[in-house]
């Protein structure tokens, strides 16, 4: 499975992305994600698990406390994906050419 | 390693002026390039030699680039450097791309066509981001 497949499919679940924007806030225990997430600490471990496995998290532990922080660079492939020439270019011109079809366009001569 | 070039074409529902204009008006290209992105800052100094800008400092991204030729309504040659921190602008290593639009009049509106030429001076991941990009030109297209 390449990068951004398993980076894809981490981010894939509206709890797992609300943990990654709680994280860049900076590093976070599993129980306070618990919190944020609404959701027991097992469960949520399951999806820091998910998050870790695909590389965008990384679990620090420190003494009994273990933090979950994010793994710099790790949304990259996301972002490069979406600036691809091809991707980048298609969307582009579909929305010039909403654009251009827009109420504004009436007005031209 | 060779250069690669992707080529993208949409008939968009106006006359080449129209069209053509849509690219070079900083005020229209606010409302289509990066809308979703309300701080995104748009410099064109639409002449042969004049200089393309636009940055988006908070989603991080931005693309530079001079008129090689800029011959309105038909067509518009430009390099292209894609600037990952617009604040420090574009970095000295930084691979120049060319891309080329033309503008031909047909039924319904206006063929507009991109080519976008990289040098490969990324080469790495290239073979494997076309892999997956292929895949999409239907999905767009439809």
């Amino acid at each position: 499975m390449s990068s951004l497949d398993a980076v894809v499919g981490a981010i894939a679940s509206e709890p797992r992305r609300r943990v990654v924007e709680h994280l860049a806030d900076g590093p976070a225990t599993v129980s306070a994600l618990a919190e944020v997430l609404g959701m027991s600490v097992p469960g949520t471990m399951r999806h820091v698990d998910r998050l870790a496995e695909a590389g965008i998290v990384l679990r620090t532990k420190a003494g009994r406390v273990v933090t979950v922080e994010l793994v710099p660079g790790s949304l990259d492939p996301l972002a490069t994906w979406a600036l691809q020439h091809r991707l980048f270019w298609g969307n582009h011109l579909d929305r010039l050419a909403g654009h251009l079809a827009g109420p504004t366009d009436r007005s031209e001569p | 390693m060779s250069d690669s070039t992707v080529t993208v074409t949409r008939v968009v529902p106006a006359d080449a002026d129209r069209a053509f204009r849509a690219w070079m008006d900083p005020a229209e290209l606010a409302r289509w390039w990066w809308p979703q992105w309300p701080d995104t800052t748009y410099e064109v100094d639409a002449r042969q030699g004049g200089r393309l800008r636009i940055t988006a400092p908070s989603a991080g991204v931005g693309v530079e680039g001079a008129f090689l030729e800029h011959d309105p309504p038909r067509r518009f040659v430009m390099t292209w450097t894609w600037v990952d921190d617009p604040a420090a602008g574009v970095p000295a290593d930084a691979a120049v791309d060319t891309v080329e639009v033309t503008f031909t009049p047909g039924d319904g509106g206006t063929e507009v066509t991109v080519r976008h030429t990289s040098s490969g001076h990324d080469g790495g991941d290239e073979q494997g981001w076309n892999d997956v990009l292929d895949r999409l030109p239907g999905h767009l297209a439809s």
